[in-house]
């Protein structure tokens, strides 16, 4: 290393200056200079522009699982259901039935679909603890016959609610308490 | 011969080395001498001011008063659950308190997220169910007006939610102008965003404001 140093930038008294030295010399200062450009052209940037950060926000989903029992009126015994994909599915002998589906879950609101073999039928929402309103609703399923059913909990809002809501309209689809469900 | 060819050599790249260098100093010099001479006067005064660049991004919180937006982490609300129809609006001041105009662009970015299963056993991203959208006013209190309505806020969101970035705005020295992000899940949003078990679905969002310094031109 000391001799590369003495070779390129050493210059010996009273003697010429080798064109060795002068070379090096000369790369060394251009060397700083671009050095020196490339350092100041970002405190310049640094200057002129300017940004400001959140923190990172956590934006989370809600979900909607409901409740469903189903108790025959006669006996006082809760029917068994299965369950698949947030669907309670239940066999039904002749006999008259109160379903009473419920709100749970961290969504604020959520509805029910009913479906039978002949149709479907929606529910109006159900709302949780914290706003106060209808958290769950009863209706009876009368059955002629042995009928398969199939209650649904969804996310969102039912179809004919905000129409119910806003100018009374019920459609026979449409369950907001007390209806009688024929199979 | 040998000796003398390489003497010539050496001179020669010396030369052009000396020249570059030359050139370079040059270059410097006038910008320096650009920045000095950039001043304003007054009266008989020779007053010399440096260019002050300044950006200011403040937010409404909850107590209705503009905190700053640097290192904030409740914009939106971390106690917000996202479910069909739910719309959020965040209301942004963005002041140039510098004396030289500048052109800034507003970045929404998409830094991590979590996906979650729905009811039907599928693995859904909740980015993908979720849109925002950005408005600009001069005007702070019409902005809050019109937005104040749920309807109004959900119909200026029709992006889907993702990294987002606007084009370049001009903001003058001493001013202002406002902003309202809004992100919602649309009502048409079912089951498919629906989810079940212990991951929770999660989008982990960023919000940077940006300016640069005008073209001096």
């Amino acid at each position: 290393m000391n001799s590369f140093l003495k070779q390129f930038l050493y210059v010996p008294k009273h003697e010429k200056i080798p064109d060795k030295v002068m070379l090096g010399r000369v790369v060394l200062s251009a060397a700083l200079v671009v050095g020196c450009l490339f350092v100041m052209s970002f405190s310049a940037y640094a200057y002129f522009s300017h940004s400001v950060n959140t923190k990172v926000a956590v934006l989370e989903a809600a979900c909607f699982e409901g409740e469903v029992t189903i108790v025959n009126a006669g006996t006082n015994e809760e029917t068994h259901l299965t369950t698949a994909n947030a669907a309670w599915q239940a066999d039904l002998t002749a006999g008259e039935y109160l379903v009473t589906v419920s709100h749970k879950g961290t969504a604020s609101t959520g509805f029910f679909k009913i479906e039978t073999q002949n149709s479907t039928y929606y529910t109006t929402q159900v709302f949780s603890a914290e706003s106060g309103k209808e958290g769950s609703i009863t209706f009876e399923i009368k059955v002629n016959a042995d009928a398969k059913v199939v209650i649904s909990a969804n996310f969102g809002t039912s179809i004919y609610y905000t129409d119910y809501k806003e100018n009374g309209t019920k459609p026979d689809a449409f369950i907001t308490g007390e209806e009688t469900i024929e199979l | 011969m040998t000796a003398t060819r390489s003497k010539t050599q050496y001179l020669k790249i010396a030369l052009a080395v000396s020249l570059i260098l030359i050139i370079l100093w040059s270059l410097l010099g006038t910008g320096a001498s650009l920045a000095w001479f950039s001043d304003e006067s007054e009266d008989i005064k020779n007053v010399f001011h440096m260019a002050e660049f300044k950006l200011d991004v403040s937010y409404l919180d909850e107590n209705g008063k503009y905190a700053t937006l640097e290192g904030a982490t409740d914009l939106f609300d971390e106690n917000a659950l996202y479910e069909p129809g739910y719309v959020k609006t965040v209301f942004l001041k963005v002041e140039n308190k510098g004396n030289v105009p500048f052109n800034f662009k507003t970045a929404v970015t998409v830094t991590d997220y979590t996906l979650g299963t729905n009811v039907f056993g599928n693995t859904f991203a909740l980015s993908d169910k979720l849109e925002f959208g950005l408005v600009f006013s001069e005007d702070e209190d019409k902005l809050r007006q019109e937005l104040s309505k749920r309807e109004a806020a959900r119909a200026t969101a029709t992006t889907p939610l993702g990294n987002y970035s606007t084009d370049k705005a001009f903001l003058d020295e001493k001013s202002t102008v406002y902003m309202a992000i809004t992100v919602v899940m649309p009502e048409e949003v079912g089951n498919d965003a629906n989810y079940r078990g212990k991951d929770i679905p999660t989008v982990h969002l960023g919000i940077t404001v940006e300016a640069t310094q005008t073209d001096m031109s």
